[in-house]
């Protein structure tokens, strides 16, 4: 019997012996309405539980899901709104409303309109509808904007539409990001690189134009010296051969530094103009050989070349000479009494490759890298030779990669001597004679040709 | 230990309820009684010369319980004989439920701390923030000591509440019994069955014990539209929604009884405190689990001893306006746990105060059954 029941019986009866026998049929079809009520309410009451735990689970992530959202919403670096096509605010973030100076509660639902220049707002709004029509973002908008307090700010604004769950466009989404900073840092750069420009012009137009005044006073005096040479052959006073010879010298040295400052200068503001025509390295290599021999003997350095022949390329003979010449140079000049220098020319995948290797001072590791810009010396330790520009090899450079080649050097230390290598496309047979524009990367070089050793 | 209990109706008077063993020789006497009955002294007066010697303390409630049985509009008796402890009243008087915390803690302040093993609470329903209440008597209490008890009632009426100590029956009053002696043990347990429903929702405007806003909408249309044709009742049938508070996820939950309505500017007062901030959900009774709530408040106070002398069972008037005729069964729940042996009485209230679990500091609740046993070894 229903426990409510048997309690009601009780209370009216005194006790359920009491009950009239006839009532018993019907205080079982009570008893088990009232168990039928029961069964019915726990299964409501269990429906009820189950849709609350079920909701209050989803209130649960919904809250989590919309605080992870605030705060990615808050904290990113740019100005966010959410507006619909009446130019309305319906959302902004922290960075927003603090740009237009006031609470987030005081700008959402607020037209743009009501809370910035009608000039301003029109603006915004036109860009909008623009978005909302096309239903395309509209991104990098650079514009002016002044703050709340009227100070103007640049700033770069994407618009995407905004489009509710049915993909219906109903507003659009806005991101500003301030770039004063940026754009000042922009301005600033380059009118540091205008400036830049208008000095490295002035350098070269200064080179140019002193180099050319030196040699204009200096090509009369060589004639004159080589005139000279031929009348005086007969002096026999060695005190004034002596200084003829300094002087001799010393004018063909000055020819030299006005030459490679003048090449240094037509470089930098350009190229060398060329002569381009085939022609065979190996003479090349034998020639300024043949030039340097003399001086090596008296300083009784060895030097010994080695060509394999012929070596075609397309080049101005003049230029590679010269290329050569001051390699040689350079070698004789930082190589000791009793000391070698061998000069190589070999072919090696379609590349001529030219070496002057010397038992000198070598170069420190350091300064190999910088051994190619203009006015780099090597610091000269026996301090036997005079100083020069500081441009030969730069100006090397210039003329191998103007062929479309490379030069590097490799050294193993100080006093390990050094060697000096360019390599220039071979020309192939038939081809027509052609100059790269610009130097081919480096086909069996390794990856750092200005340290690459020689591989013959 | 012992203990004999007596009823008073109506037009009966005074009857004996079981066996009478104490031949007037009682140091305590608890009786609980209808509003309207206890206004009449002349009922009390008897049980004071019935015990000469005892303290006479209670309550106004919205149920008096003796036994296994709920009645309304009687008088609860139930006398006590210590033999190894020592009873001590105190008294405040509270106007403002703002003062309820100074209150507890002038209540705490003038019991005697030596030698103290337990404080039995009853106060005044209607004035007073229970929450702030147990605050300020735990605080001027040595940690050890237990606090159990409850805030008066007055039917489903929730005008005015009573309280005395030996004095006739009193609103705005807040009353202490002391027990000392180290052979009396004390068991509580304190249990709901009430299940939060619906969404959870955020308070956005409250002050202290008073509800204004949930979701930033007024609370009390909220109440209304969930009671639908009861709103009439209200704040009485509030009691069939109270709200369960949890200060932040995770956190435990609490939960809270409406007192009364104001509806001149849209708020509820709770029994309790409603801090701003926290989720509020709604909750509705589940009638087993009411009655398994009772069944384990049962269980917990007869942990430490099963078979106590004395049970006295403070449940909330919401239970007893949900569970209407099926009343008593929380109360067969609670004497299938304890066994036939054990003295039972208690009321029906507008609030009860115990320690959430053992050794806690002792808390207001709401929609509980709360019982607090008492045996001498």
């Amino acid at each position: 019997m229903h426990k409510l029941l048997e309690r009601q019986l009780r209370s009216h009866f005194g006790d359920l012996a009491s009950v009239p026998a006839e009532l018993a049929p019907l205080v079982d079809a009570v008893s088990r309405a009232y168990e039928e009520a029961d069964g019915d309410r726990a299964l409501l009451e269990r429906s009820l539980e189950l849709s609350s735990q079920e909701l209050l689970q989803r209130f649960q992530a919904l809250r989590k899901q919309q605080n992870e959202q605030q705060v990615i919403f808050n904290s990113a670096p740019a100005l966010i709104f959410y507006k619909d096509t009446e130019n309305r605010i319906l959302r902004l973030n922290e960075l927003g409303a603090r740009a237009m100076g006031r609470p987030i509660a005081e700008l959402e639902g607020k037209s743009c309109y009501d809370v910035m220049p009608h000039d301003v707002a029109k603006r915004l709004h036109d860009d909008d509808l623009e978005v909302v029509r096309s239903g395309q973002p509209k991104l990098g908008i650079v514009e002016s904007h002044p703050d709340a307090s009227g100070v103007d700010h640049w700033v770069r604004t994407d618009k995407v539409p905004y489009r509710d769950e049915t993909g219906k466009v109903v507003g659009v989404v806005v991101f500003s990001q301030d770039i004063t900073e940026q754009k000042k840092a922009e301005e600033d750069l380059k009118a540091a690189y205008r400036k830049l420009e208008e000095l490295v012009k002035f350098r070269t137009q200064f080179l140019n134009t002193t180099a050319h005044e030196l040699r204009t006073p200096l090509t009369p005096i060589i004639l004159q010296s080589h005139l000279l040479r031929d009348a005086l052959s007969h002096l026999s006073d060695p005190q004034q051969r002596k200084g003829f010879e300094i002087l001799d010298r010393n004018i063909r040295r000055l020819d030299s530094l006005v030459r490679d400052v003048l090449d240094a200068a037509r470089l930098q503001s350009g190229r060398l103009p060329l002569r381009v025509a085939e022609l065979d390295m190996a003479r090349v290599v034998g020639d300024a050989v043949e030039t340097v021999a003399p001086q090596a003997e008296q300083q009784h350095i060895t030097l010994e070349s080695r060509s394999e022949r012929p070596l075609l390329v397309a080049g101005d003979p003049v230029r590679l000479g010269q290329v050569l010449t001051n390699l040689l140079a350079n070698a004789l000049k930082f190589t000791p009494e009793g000391g070698k220098i061998t000069v190589t020319a070999v072919a090696s995948s379609g590349h001529a490759i030219v070496s002057v290797q010397d038992t000198g001072i070598g170069v420190p590791p350091g300064q190999i890298a910088r051994l190619f810009q203009p006015f780099s010396q090597v610091h000269d330790p026996m301090q036997t030779t005079a100083p020069g520009t500081g441009l030969g090899l730069y100006v090397s450079r210039g003329i191998v990669e103007q062929h479309g080649g490379n030069i590097w050097c490799y050294s193993a230390g100080p006093n390990a001597g050094s060697t000096f290598s360019f390599r220039l496309p071979l020309l192939k047979p038939g081809a027509p004679i052609v100059v790269a524009e610009k130097p081919e990367e480096p086909v069996m070089a390794p990856a750092t040709p200005t340290t690459a050793p020689i591989r013959p | 230990m012992k203990v004999e209990q007596r009823h008073w109706r109506p037009g009966e008077g005074w009857n004996i309820s079981g066996k009478e063993h104490l031949a007037g020789k009682a140091d305590l006497v608890l009786a609980f009684g209808g509003t309207a009955v206890l206004d009449d002294d002349r009922s009390l007066e008897a049980l004071r010369i019935q015990y000469p010697d005892a303290r006479l303390v209670g309550c106004s409630t919205a149920g008096e319980i003796l036994g296994t049985h709920v009645t309304d509009g009687t008088i609860a008796a139930t006398a006590i004989r210590f033999d190894h402890t020592t009873v001590k009243t105190a008294e405040v008087t509270i106007r403002k439920p703002d003062e309820s915390r100074a209150a507890g803690r002038k209540l705490a302040s003038r019991l005697e701390k030596q030698g103290l093993d337990h404080v039995l609470l009853i106060s005044d329903g209607q004035h007073v923030n229970g929450s702030e209440l147990a605050r300020g008597v735990q605080e001027e209490l040595p940690a050890n000591v237990a606090v159990t008890g409850g805030l008066a009632g007055d039917g489903a009426r929730f005008q005015r509440t009573l309280v005395f100590a030996d004095h006739a029956p009193r609103e705005d009053r807040i009353v202490a019994v002391a027990f000392y002696g180290a052979k009396l043990k004390v068991g509580y347990g304190s249990l709901g069955g009430w299940d939060p429903f619906g969404p959870q929702r955020v308070i956005t405007r409250s002050e202290n014990n008073v509800l204004y806003e949930l979701d930033g909408q007024p609370a009390l249309d909220l109440y209304k539209r969930y009671l639908g044709e009861h709103a009439s009742g209200l704040p009485a049938t509030g009691l069939l929604f109270p709200l369960s508070i949890q200060a932040a996820p995770n956190e435990r939950e609490l939960v809270r009884t409406i007192l009364s309505v104001n509806e001149r500017d849209n708020s509820l007062t709770f029994a309790g405190d409603m801090p701003k901030g926290s989720y509020a959900r709604l909750m509705k009774a589940n009638f087993d689990r009411l009655v398994d709530g009772a069944h384990g408040a049962a269980a917990d106070a007869s942990l430490l001893h099963s078979n106590p002398e004395l049970a006295i069972l403070i449940s909330c008037v919401g239970r007893k306006l949900v569970l209407k005729q099926r009343t008593e069964q929380e109360l067969e729940a609670v004497r299938d746990v304890l066994g036939p042996k054990t003295a039972m009485t208690g009321f029906y209230s507008y609030g009860e105060i115990c320690p959430a679990t053992p050794n806690a500091n002792c808390e207001l609740h709401n929609q509980t059954m709360t019982i607090t046993t008492m045996t001498e070894t």
